[in-house]
């Protein structure tokens, strides 16, 4: 019954999503107030709807979305979503974003839904605290970095020369330069985030296997993450990388992420890779 | 300063080096996870070798099996706390001056730069007093959770002070880590111990089944004595399953020290010694007796699981000394048993398989329970006196683990500051020419946030607008 609810649940967030996605690149191609705002709204739905196939799920395998491959795609999808709604209930003006961050959204979620979806039981090494607070924290650099580059994204296609399509709502964002500031901001505030989900990590480590380094590629990956991130501020606070240059830094730092949260435990044989293979 | 040594400072303190060794690190970091990590023997390097010939000819040259801990990775890793110290210290000095210059009354110079160019210039209606016009201005910079001082013609206002000490922080956090680290990593040993069941053993180098120590570790064994009186195959604790977890006792000269189950996430601990749970398997104690004599010989010997074979089953050859040790070797076993998931002390019985003293074979597998004997090839009888079980913990002893972890923690809040208190300055200045009066606005932000200076004008203008409340 309960898995029932979940699979309908979890498709009907799908569907959500996928109109959201479509409402926004109207929105954002159209120039539609009111088509952004349903956009948001649908979106937020099947953030609800998510939540709720997540929470039942938590119930029956006794553990938060963090185990398996179908479990993390889909909670990074659900950080995405998360992060839109957040930011269009914040900032109105912000709202056109959603047209570039649901269609990632999407793709993870369809990405997700590929993966064998079997429960994955959590065993005593997963038995800390400093799991969670490793796991949320990744989920929130995560949710700052896209949020980076996003804005990266919108900065740099107003830049263009000439007239466009896009014109229309992208002249409804901010001014440039609190959009450029915006995104140095999410990225910075990422990189606090990803620092604490390094030093749980560290910490449930020791706890866990008596080493709070051991130069695993995962420890290694996100370490790389956490010096690309450190590299794009150090850029643009001592050597004045702004506007353009920082907007780039924001969309070519985002791969690494990607890679290194979900990638790497698929490609290496590592410590971790037990979390998105399952154990 | 001398010529050299200033270039050398300076080098250290360029931006552009910080970023290359930023970069470089970040680089050499994805290199070295391209090639498994650990020594030649080991079993994911062998398969890597065997699989990737061609890459190997450039890897193992190149020292890449240990990229972490190859010369020119430490001599990366130093060069970048030399920069990272040279920044903490630039940033520091910066960060005292700033705060000193912030929180100073305005001289006459700044007074004078803000009469001449405004950021903003805010015209005042002439009905009100001056001074009521700018005591307005300084509640509300004083509602917008900033410091102030006023003089008869001015108002500054400053928060964020506190950021000022973010950067410095977190570079000398990053100083301290890095330095905590690599002593640590010089001064820390770790090693499996293999712990029979009810017997004490000594944290001493000479039981270790296989040691690390770095290079400036020296003898500082606890000599701490080990003891393990449970082991539970199925340890549950709030309803969750921890596996095979081990009761352990520490002792220092015979009085208890600290005790508990060992599992993932509940090592024991004392002091810089952690202890984690690796590895159980079966201990066997084995006696040997003269023909129709006493007993010369018992030693008890634990089954590396290890070595199990892929048909799942452990074998290991033990040589029994005579107790005297006048005469030496007296047995030497094959022990056999399955796989270490399978095993059960319970069963209380050994296969074993004996050779004559100096014989090259052994002779057939034969299982012998618990307190029965074995007639040896070579005269003489062997007795299973106990089959139970042992636990191979890992012993790490590192000072340096909560000093690491403060660095890391103080090295987060640091960047936290930075990145989330960005000090702030605004500076009005009452301008009267003739009849006019204007208030002529400056502002800095130490992260040049745009919205900041359309914030302070729109509350100076509100504040300056608004009818007094009576």
């Amino acid at each position: 019954m309960s898995l029932t609810a979940e699979i309908w649940l979890t498709w009907s967030a799908v569907m959500a999503y996928a109109l959201s996605t479509v409402l926004y690149i109207m929105g954002a191609v159209f120039g539609g107030k009111r088509v952004l705002l349903f956009a948001l709204v649908t979106a937020s739905t099947g953030l609800t709807l998510q939540t709720a196939s997540f929470a039942i799920r938590w119930a029956r395998v006794g553990h938060a979305p963090y185990l398996g491959f179908y479990e993390v795609v889909a909670a990074y999808a659900f950080a995405t979503v998360a992060t839109v709604v957040f930011l269009g209930w914040w900032r109105p003006q912000l709202r056109p974003l959603g047209a570039v961050l649901m269609p990632l959204a999407l793709l993870a979620m369809g990405a997700a839904l590929l993966a064998d979806r079997s429960d994955e039981l959590s065993g005593g090494t997963l038995a800390s605290w400093w799991l969670t607070v490793h796991v949320l924290f990744a989920k929130l650099s995560y949710s700052s970095f896209i949020v980076a580059f996003s804005l990266g994204v919108v900065f740099l296609l107003r830049e263009r020369e000439g007239e466009h399509r896009l014109d229309a709502i992208l002249d409804r964002l901010p001014e440039q330069d609190v959009v450029d500031d915006l995104a140095y901001r999410a990225a910075a505030v990422g990189l606090v985030f990803l620092s604490v989900m390094i030093v749980a990590g560290a910490i449930w480590a020791n706890e866990a296997w008596g080493r709070y380094w051991a130069w695993d590629a995962i420890e290694t990956w996100s370490l790389v993450t956490w010096l690309v991130y450190s590299l794009v501020l150090h850029l643009r606070l001592t050597m004045g990388w702004r506007g353009k240059r920082s907007a780039w830094l924001y969309i070519v730092a985002l791969p690494v992420v990607a890679f290194s949260f979900v990638i790497v435990p698929v490609v290496y044989d590592s410590i971790h890779a037990g979390y998105i293979r399952g154990m | 300063m001398p010529g050299p040594i200033r270039r050398a400072v300076s080098f250290l303190r360029s931006r552009r080096l910080a970023v290359c060794l930023i970069g470089l690190v970040a680089i050499y970091g994805i290199l070295g996870t391209l090639v498994p990590q650990g020594p030649l023997a080991d079993e994911k390097v062998r398969e890597w070798v065997a699989a990737h010939p061609a890459a190997e000819t450039v890897a193992a040259p190149l020292g890449m099996h240990r990229a972490y801990s190859t010369p020119f990775f430490l001599g990366l890793i130093l060069l970048l706390a030399a920069s990272t110290t040279a920044c903490a210290i630039e940033r520091t000095s910066r960060a005292t001056r700033l705060r000193r210059s912030i929180r100073a009354n305005p001289s006459a110079v700044v007074l004078d730069r803000l009469r001449q160019r405004p950021e903003e210039t805010i015209p005042l209606a002439s009905s009100e007093p001056p001074a009521a016009q700018l005591s307005r201005v300084a509640a509300t910079l004083r509602d917008n959770g900033m410091k102030v001082d006023n003089g008869d013609s001015w108002v500054t206002g400053r928060a964020g002070l506190i950021g000022l000490a973010g950067s410095p922080v977190f570079h000398w956090s990053l100083v301290v880590l890095m330095f905590v680290a690599a002593a640590g990593q010089a001064t820390r040993a770790e090693g499996f111990l293999a712990l029979p069941l009810e017997q004490r053993v000594a944290e001493v180098h000479e039981n270790y089944l296989q040691i690390v120590e770095g290079p400036l570790f020296g003898e500082r064994h606890t000599g701490l004595e080990f003891e393990m009186t449970e082991l539970d195959r199925d340890y549950v604790k709030d309803e969750v399953d921890f596996g095979v977890s081990p009761f352990i006792k520490l002792y220092r000269d015979s009085e208890l020290m600290t005790e508990g189950w060992v599992h993932p996430n509940s090592p024991l601990q004392v002091g810089s010694l952690m202890v984690h749970m690796v590895a159980f398997g079966p201990s066997v104690t084995l006696a040997v007796e003269a023909t129709g004599g006493p007993e010369i010989a018992r030693e008890t010997f634990t089954l590396d699981i290890s070595t199990e074979t892929s048909s799942g089953s452990v074998a290991q050859v033990f040589d029994l000394t005579d107790n005297s040790g006048a005469s030496g070797l007296v047995a030497r076993v094959q022990v056999l048993t399955r796989a270490a998931a399978d095993w059960s002390a319970s069963e209380s019985r050994a296969l074993l398989e004996t050779s004559a003293v100096g014989a090259p074979d052994f002779g057939p597998a034969v299982i012998v329970p618990e307190g029965s004997t074995l007639e040896l090839p070579g005269g003489g009888r062997l007795r299973v006196v106990e089959v139970t079980d042992w636990a191979r913990v890992s012993v790490a002893n590192d000072w340096s683990v909560p000093y690491v972890y403060a660095s890391l923690i103080l090295a987060t809040l640091g960047l936290a500051v930075a990145v989330l208190v960005p000090a702030r300055r605004v500076s009005v200045l009452l301008v009267e020419e003739g009849e006019a009066r204007f208030l002529h606005v400056g502002t800095w932000h130490e992260k040049r946030d745009p919205e900041f200076k359309r914030r302070v004008v729109g509350a100076v203008v509100a504040a300056v607008t608004e009818p007094e409340e009576e």
